[in-house]
């Protein structure tokens, strides 16, 4: 079964047309108008409903999860300013905490092999292709990470694991998965801002040729 | 902590790899250095592109479960019911007649206007014949149980002179009453009791309700109890 089999069964949230209203919405929502939450709940539901299930891999946690995102953005929306992350991302991630959370809650946190290959997975080239460039950005600077460290960052993203967790789940040193990841970050900054502020364009989707 | 630093922790911050000790350390740069605030919500954007290829549908009952629990049910939104309206109407005569009876029979009273009340439990009651949205019926914290008002013929089965019986049933115990349900008008009851585990069921009763203290009638509707948890902010 696909990755997208498995876990799309509708198309993402546009990124590249919705997401301003997504930051209106949300600024309405923080005035407590019903209106917009229910609007943003029917924009964004699908993908935090899809970021639960990826981390949870089960259907009834991930719905009790959303759940109470909503109800956390809802109380929260006044709270969150322009001058932080967009509004989808910040909805994202208080759904992936929350579902981390639970993961982490469960007496048996152990990992299944078959789950944690779909959700680590780098997505296929259409799944890519649909989505709007900023998630090309990310996937295009994931793959000059050297082998197997791309996969290490979507782990600790949908897994939730912390460093520890995830040297000894690997067996490795955590002084070297450590320093790894950190160089991984300092890579994925570096392309990342070349890519957002390349010479020519804003949003210039291009590669920077010497980091191969 | 130059740039560098400050983006690697950034990234360790909204992860939160780096358990209890290196949590404290980055909470604290949030909390006090802008910089560090900025460095975050970059990598809360580009890390949430992580997810742009998962979404899925969540189930329509989902919602009703969040304005049930948000804002006390009776979401306008939320209350229109798809198809069912011509049966709805040509029913409506029959059950305001019958709700009298039931009214004067008294296990339920008339709800009060939604207030915004925490709900402890929810129970989305669907019908076996897989028609219709499902009734959801929301416990408070004191016990109070309050049935919306909800269309019957998403039981497939025309009550007739029957009436709609509420039942709490354990997971290894005999049905309780709960009471008697008037589908046109929301009510309350006070029964006090266990919720955790439950299912609900309607079964549809002679006038007057079940003679024997147990479902008698056709049980046309069912539905986990399904405790909300509390948020954490």
């Amino acid at each position: 079964m696909t990755c997208c089999a498995k876990y799309c069964d509708l198309p993402a949230v546009e990124k590249n047309a919705p997401d301003p209203s997504l930051d209106e919405l949300l600024a309405k929502v923080g005035l407590e108008d019903r209106r917009a939450f229910d609007r943003l709940y029917e924009l964004a539901s699908p993908q935090l409903y899809g970021v639960a299930y990826a981390v949870l891999g089960d259907a009834d946690e991930a719905q009790d999860v959303v759940q109470e995102a909503f109800i956390s953005i809802w109380r929260r929306a006044a709270t969150q300013n322009a001058a932080s992350s967009r509004a989808i991302s910040w909805m994202v991630i208080i759904v992936r905490n929350a579902a981390v959370d639970r993961r982490r809650r469960r007496r048996n946190v152990s990992v299944d092999p078959a789950h944690l290959e779909r959700v680590c997975d780098a997505p296929t080239p259409e799944e890519n292709a649909v989505k709007g460039s900023e998630a090309a950005h990310l996937h295009r600077c994931l793959q000059l990470l050297e082998a197997g460290q791309a996969k290490l960052v979507r782990r600790a993203f949908f897994l939730g694991q912390t460093y520890a967790e995830i040297a000894s789940d690997i067996e490795a040193p955590l002084g070297t998965v450590k320093s790894r990841m950190r160089r991984s970050f300092e890579k994925l900054r570096e392309c990342l801002i070349d890519q957002v502020s390349g010479p020519g364009s804003e949003k210039a989707p291009q590669l920077p040729a010497d980091r191969s | 902590m130059d740039d560098k630093d400050r983006h690697i922790l950034a990234a360790e911050y909204v992860l939160d790899l780096l358990g209890e000790e290196g949590r404290e350390d980055a909470r604290r740069a949030f909390e006090e250095d802008p910089a560090f605030r900025a460095a975050v919500a970059e990598w809360e954007d580009d890390l949430a592109e992580l997810t742009a290829h998962f979404a899925r549908t969540p189930p329509p009952t989902l919602k009703r479960r969040l304005d049930a629990a948000l804002f006390g049910d009776e979401a306008p939104a939320d209350r229109a019911r798809p198809g069912g309206i011509g049966l709805w109407k040509a029913l409506t005569g029959a059950f305001v007649a019958l709700s009298l009876l039931l009214f004067a029979a008294v296990l339920l009273r008339p709800g009060p206007a939604p207030a915004p009340t925490p709900i402890r439990f929810v129970a989305p009651i669907s019908s076996e014949a897989g028609e219709g949205p499902p009734v959801m019926v929301e416990i408070y914290p004191d016990g109070r149980v309050r049935v919306p008002a909800f269309d019957p013929a998403v039981f497939g089965e025309e009550p007739g002179e029957r009436v709609v019986q509420l039942w709490a049933i354990p997971p290894d115990g005999a049905p309780v009453s709960i009471g008697l349900v008037s589908p046109d008008r929301p009510g309350d009851t006070d029964t006090p009791s266990q919720f955790e585990n439950m299912t609900f069921a309607f079964s549809l009763e002679p006038p007057g309700g079940s003679p024997t203290g147990q479902p008698t009638g056709p049980v046309v509707a069912t539905g986990p109890v399904i405790e909300l948890s509390p948020v954490r902010d």
